[in-house]
């Protein structure tokens, strides 16, 4: 059983044709009846086979054997809001910076929802909480580490109520 | 045109013409004016809000004055219903208390001469009070007041480094006037890894559920309160420099949303200024404020 982080990497390696090696955007993971949907969007559209405006790149990540199907395209208005003139880090690279500053301290639902949203001067990647019980008021995420697109330096590490 | 003659036990016929100065039948008594010009009902306000802003007059007027209107009454429906119902049997209410909430529709009624003349309707609606009429009540305040300093006197390094949060919600009883809250709801205990919430309960019912336009007063749910926690022995548990936003979260704004309510979030005052945040280990004790959830500025008025 692989975990979020592992299918978003997966999902990657399998796009390189649309994307490019290392690209920097957006990029959404759900798990849903045992597969992983990893949406890419891409903050530029340089890249051969890049999705068009309102378009993300699908992989569907097997949530037990790792394999990925083939790239499909969907629509998806979630864009990053960086400008694409302005260089980042990529998608992998503001992943990596945050799992390291959470080094110790993981105590989030590694299969749930994993978000990395590429900002104007900064990734936001969202790690979901382990839910117990649900409630009516409660947090959005486990941590959220915002890391700067320029530099991957983090930025801040916030944590819930 | 005088028909039956004028002495103070008979009256014109309704259709009689307008001629209040005429004199008949040898008597010094003016005939009684039968035919109004206009029956009108005169609304001072139609927004009202319940407690803060729900005082009214209401009038109804005959013109030409001197018209002989008696029994008057002055009526009420929703909007979406059928059914009136008699506020008064006045010409006048000098202040009229909204206690329901509704889209309404008024009208008064006046006898003349036998005859019953209808005003034409008129729109009122009274609305639930927002979240600043909400938060501005003393009532209030003291109750939210009380529940932050429990929830923070619940947070402990030891025995057990735990916490929790706490909600209910703000009712406000019309019968009254007066802001009422709900049964605490507590949140389960949390260690300092953790993120906290509560379950709070889908919006109370009102009481009743949907009260008759003339009811003395009803007891309605207008808004959610919870508070949040301190993080005053969190900072062993968390990454080095991690930080706690302040104020609703996302799952907060959508809860008030479906509840249809505004909410009432007690959280601490960011630290340091613009920051958004508070640190690992703020002290418990440091200054804390109402915060507006993203849900509704007022529940919607019922129909």
């Amino acid at each position: 059983m692989i975990t979020a982080g592992q299918a978003l990497m997966i999902a990657l390696a399998a796009s390189v044709q649309q994307l490019g090696q290392q690209p920097a955007g957006n990029a959404f993971v759900e798990l849903r009846d045992a597969i992983y949907w990893v949406s890419l969007i891409p903050a530029t559209s340089a890249a051969p086979g890049a999705p068009k405006s309102g378009e993300a790149v699908l992989v569907k990540v097997d949530h037990d054997t790792g394999d990925a199907a083939a790239p499909g395209v969907a629509a998806d208005g979630r864009r990053p809001e960086r400008s694409p003139d302005v260089s980042s880090i990529s998608i992998a690279a503001a992943y990596d910076h945050a799992i390291a500053a959470l080094r110790g301290f993981d105590n989030y639902d590694k299969q749930a929802r994993l978000s990395v949203v590429l900002r104007n001067d900064h990734y936001e990647v969202t790690f979901p909480p382990i839910v117990t019980a649900p409630v009516s008021r409660g947090i959005d995420y486990a941590y959220q580490v915002w890391v700067d697109a320029a530099s991957g330096g983090i930025v801040k590490i916030l944590v819930p109520s | 045109m005088c028909v039956t003659g004028c002495d103070a036990t008979k009256q014109d016929s309704p259709g009689a013409k307008p001629d209040a100065g005429t004199k008949c039948d040898g008597t010094a008594k003016p005939c009684k004016n039968c035919t109004p010009g206009n029956v009108s009902l005169e609304v001072a306000k139609n927004l009202l809000t319940l407690k803060h802003d729900r005082d009214c007059r209401l009038n109804i007027k005959v013109d030409p004055a001197g018209v002989a209107a008696s029994a008057f009454r002055i009526e009420i429906r929703r909007a979406s219903g059928a059914t009136w119902c008699k506020l008064s049997s006045s010409q006048t209410m000098d202040t009229w208390h909204a206690v329901i909430a509704g889209k309404f529709k008024l009208r008064g009624v006046a006898t003349i001469c036998g005859t019953e003349h209808k005003t034409a309707e008129q729109d009122v609606e009274v609305q639930f009070p927002a979240y600043a009429d909400i938060t501005g009540d003393a009532d209030v305040t003291t109750a939210l007041s009380a529940a932050w300093t429990a929830t923070e006197a619940e947070c402990t390094e030891a025995p057990v480094n735990q916490r929790r949060e706490r909600g209910f919600w703000v009712r406000l009883n019309t019968s009254t006037n007066k802001y009422e809250t709900s049964a605490v709801e507590f949140g389960g205990w949390n260690a300092p890894a953790d993120g906290a919430g509560v379950n709070l309960s889908a919006r109370t019912a009102d009481a009743p559920a949907t009260p008759d336009p003339c009811a003395a007063g009803a007891t309605y749910s207008v808004a959610s309160f919870h508070s949040h926690t301190s993080t005053a022995f969190r900072a062993a548990a968390v990454p080095a420099g991690a930080t706690r936003g302040v104020g609703p979260s996302g799952a907060d704004n959508t809860a008030d949303t479906r509840d249809d309510v505004p909410g009432i979030v007690y959280d601490y005052v960011e630290s340091p200024a613009g920051s958004g945040s508070i640190p690992m280990g703020h002290p418990k004790g440091s200054a804390a404020q109402m915060y507006k959830s993203l849900g509704h500025e007022r529940r919607t008025t019922p129909p």
